[in-house]
């Protein structure tokens, strides 16, 4: 990805944007000039859930599961979302039953990716897809104990 | 909230007869058995072959962080 100043600004593109790591890429390209990034859309089913603050930012609050590719472009429509350039997508959500893991975590990156095609798939150079593994406190917790549990036991 | 996230690209969170092969390589062939990433990873390459985009999908170790809600 070319960042040299004679390339024209950025816009991006952000799925999953209250997540661990949609919060960590909207702070990192807040931190760069507008002529690097002149516009980041960040798209979550819960509402704006974040510190950052950059008039650059506009988010869109809307459940992909169970909205039409339509819906999200309409959305995206309001933001100005045609000029496109990188998507961020970091959306995922948890079944028990592999099946179920499958088909839903499907349709979440088929929408996504139906609607930037709509909106901006010709203006779109880079698509980044995140993959990875959601796990809540108890591990961290469990994590802790069984280290704590051998500092004992050495000491 | 605290959260963790790591590679379950590798089958990690499977049983033993499905994780890929040791030590996890970018290159390895997939692990046998259903995992969802290698679903988006089509569709993702599919998408990008169509439209022309460029596309990467990174598969972070471990991320430790906090979450709001």
């Amino acid at each position: 990805m070319s960042s040299s100043s004679s390339s024209s600004p950025r816009v991006a593109c952000i799925w999953g944007a209250n997540g661990i790591s949609g919060t960590a890429m909207i702070d990192l390209l807040i931190e760069q000039s507008s002529n690097e990034w002149n516009h980041i859309i960040c798209i979550s089913r819960r509402p704006f859930q974040l510190d950052s603050k950059d008039n650059r930012i506009d988010f869109i609050s809307i459940d992909i599961l169970h909205s039409t590719t339509d819906e999200i472009v309409t959305e995206l429509e309001k933001v100005n979302g045609k000029t496109i350039t990188d998507v961020f997508h970091y959306t995922y959500i948890e079944k028990s039953n592999e099946d179920e893991l499958d088909k839903v975590n499907k349709i979440l990156l088929e929408k996504a990716l139906d609607a930037c095609v709509k909106i901006s798939g010709k203006t779109i150079q880079s698509f980044s897809l995140q993959t990875g593994y959601k796990v809540r406190t108890r591990l961290i917790f469990f994590i802790v104990e069984v280290n704590l549990c051998t500092v004992l036991w050495c000491s | 909230m605290l959260k963790l996230i790591y590679v379950q690209y590798y089958g990690v969170h499977k049983g033993k007869e499905d994780l890929a092969e040791l030590p996890f390589v970018e290159d390895a062939p997939r692990h046998t058995g259903a995992n969802f990433y290698f679903t988006q990873e089509d569709l993702l390459k599919d998408y990008a072959e169509k439209y022309q985009w460029r596309y990467i999908i990174t598969r972070p170790a471990t991320i430790i962080g906090v979450a709001k809600g």
